[in-house]
């Protein structure tokens, strides 16, 4: 699946969104650099999408109880 | 031979000798440390009542008979990252300076103690490991000791500068995408990033722990071999802890790279970079007689998935902190941090996967090899406060590609050692020397070879 780039707009609102969901205060100050670094980790994240991936890459972590 | 140019093992033999006292050598150690550490800022903290009061301990031990190990009297020191008993672990936050003490030493502390050595004190670092820097706003940044203008690399930045300025023999540091590799190649000295799982974390504050490793510093392959055996063994406590034995490096290292098949890595490792950082894996390919190169699959996508999950898992590390008090977090990390815990879980998710993938398919690459060179960093240290870089025409972030070439490497969790090379410029440079998954025996051997033949060497700095 390849990821549809997003607008600096568009996580600003997610930021602002999930921010206050998560009960995060963000001064604003440190918004356009948050939106910056979540543009650059959308950017690597859109990059692992494919190819895709086998079942033997699944990396549910092992429990041990 | 004096105190002060000694190394770990070569202490050990003359403490438990009788020859020289533990207390002698701690007291020499914490001397150098009070003349000289002002210079490159290495210590955070100094716990020299404790030092001294285990020296005595050691010295005891060898009068009444006993051997204390192979480590006995060596002083040591450890980023600030790792339990000492009584103090505050800083993690390189000045926001955790009000914590509780540390109620016990982390278990690489303990192991180290056990064969002897003694903690003298706690290092520098990039605030809660996440920097290749050691450029820290609160307890300033480390300098390289070749060059007090410059960086000493990070985020283990004070393990390094502490040992290539001989204030210790030998240190503890952790590395999460180079952060042992990166400082160890700034400050010329040599470094381990054993396999992922092998080594404990008990005790240490991890970023991330999906990612974290801890490892040692020394001047010379036999001393970081030492002090790699000494912290090996199983940890239940550590989930990440592999049930595996401990096989010691040591034993291993006269044999050298006889009957070894070594190759260059190239592909992602010719990427960008300064042309004496190539002319550095060349001189160490040349002597281990190393003339092919070869492609490891998957490096763009390993460091991109590292990227990814450093910034996520370490981002929702320090939700609670980010919700209590943001202003107090490193200003040069608490951006990335906010970023990291507000992004989508399937990136983490898909990281993840990658991971496996790339190391099903990468580690094929030693179905024909045994070991791997490639550089450490792309560019020697550069000067404190540098931003961007220039590298092949393009203009790129300085400190984030500083680990260009690490962060790959331990993605796939693969033993390196870092080898330092000397002479090519007038700074140090760094060549990794990758092996497979549990080889670090493969590494070492390697580092002693060229070692032995003079390529990689570790001539003190100048502090003073």
């Amino acid at each position: 699946m390849k990821a549809v780039p997003r607008s600096s707009e568009q996580w600003g609102r997610w930021i602002d969104e999930t921010a206050a969901l998560l009960d995060l205060p963000l001064d604003p100050s440190h918004r356009a650099g948050v939106i910056a670094n979540l543009q650059r980790l959308a950017e690597l994240a859109a990059s692992l999408e494919d190819p895709a991936l086998d079942v033997v890459d699944e990396s549910a972590a092992v429990f041990r109880p | 031979m004096t105190i002060a140019a000694a190394g770990a093992l070569e202490i050990g033999r003359r403490v438990r000798s009788g020859e020289w006292s533990a207390a002698a050598v701690t007291a020499a150690a914490l001397a150098r440390i009070e003349a000289h550490d002002g210079r490159i800022n290495a210590f955070t903290s100094v716990i020299a009542e404790r030092a001294v009061r285990e020296a005595a301990a050691v010295d005891a031990a060898v009068a009444r008979g006993e051997d204390p190990g192979p480590l006995a009297g060596v002083p040591f020191a450890v980023k600030n990252l790792f339990d000492l008993a009584g103090e505050v672990t800083l993690a390189g936050s000045a926001s955790r300076r009000s914590s509780p003490p540390a109620r016990r030493d982390a278990t690489a502390v303990v192991r180290l103690r056990a064969a002897g050595a003694i903690p003298v004190g706690a290092l520098n670092m990039d605030a809660y490991a996440y920097g290749f820097t050691t450029e820290n706003t609160h307890f300033g940044p480390t300098r390289n000791p070749h060059d007090r203008a410059r960086i000493a690399g990070g985020s283990s930045g004070g393990s390094a500068a502490a040992v290539a300025a001989g204030l210790v023999p030998i240190s503890l540091g952790t590395d999460t995408n180079g952060s042992i590799r990166v400082p160890a190649a700034l400050c010329g000295i040599f470094g381990l990033k054993p396999t992922y799982g092998r080594l404990s974390r008990v005790g240490a504050h991890l970023f991330v722990g999906s990612l974290d490793h801890i490892g040692p510093f020394a001047r010379s392959v036999a001393d970081l071999a030492a002090s790699y055996d000494a912290i090996q063994g199983p940890d239940p406590s550590d989930v990440a802890c592999a049930q595996r034995p401990i096989e010691p490096a040591s034993l291993e290292l006269a044999r050298g790279a006889e009957g070894l098949r070594i190759a260059v890595a190239g592909g992602w490792f010719a990427g960008p970079q300064q042309p004496e950082v190539r002319l550095a894996v060349e001189r160490v390919a040349t002597a281990l007689g190393a003339s092919a190169e070869v492609d490891v699959p998957g490096m763009a996508r390993a460091r991109a998935a590292a990227f990814v999950m450093t910034g996520i898992e370490g981002g929702l590390l320090h939700l609670p902190e980010l919700r209590r008090d943001a202003a107090g977090i490193e200003p040069l990390i608490v951006e990335r941090l906010l970023a990291g815990a507000l992004a989508p879980a399937h990136w983490l998710w898909q990281s993840h996967r990658v991971r496996r993938q790339v190391a099903r398919e990468a580690r094929e690459v030693f179905r024909r090899w045994d070991v791997l060179l490639a550089p450490a960093t792309p560019i020697p240290a550069q000067p404190i406060g540098t931003e961007w870089v220039t590298l092949g025409g393009e203009r790129m972030l300085a400190r984030p590609n500083l680990g260009l070439f690490t962060q790959p490497v331990s993605f796939v969790g693969w033993p390196v050692a870092v080898v330092p090379v000397h002479g090519i410029g007038p700074l140090p440079l760094g060549v990794q020397v990758i092996a497979a998954p549990w080889r670090e025996d493969l590494c070492l051997r390697v580092a002693a070879q060229l070692e032995s033949l003079g390529v990689a060497a570790v001539p003190v700095a100048g502090a003073s």
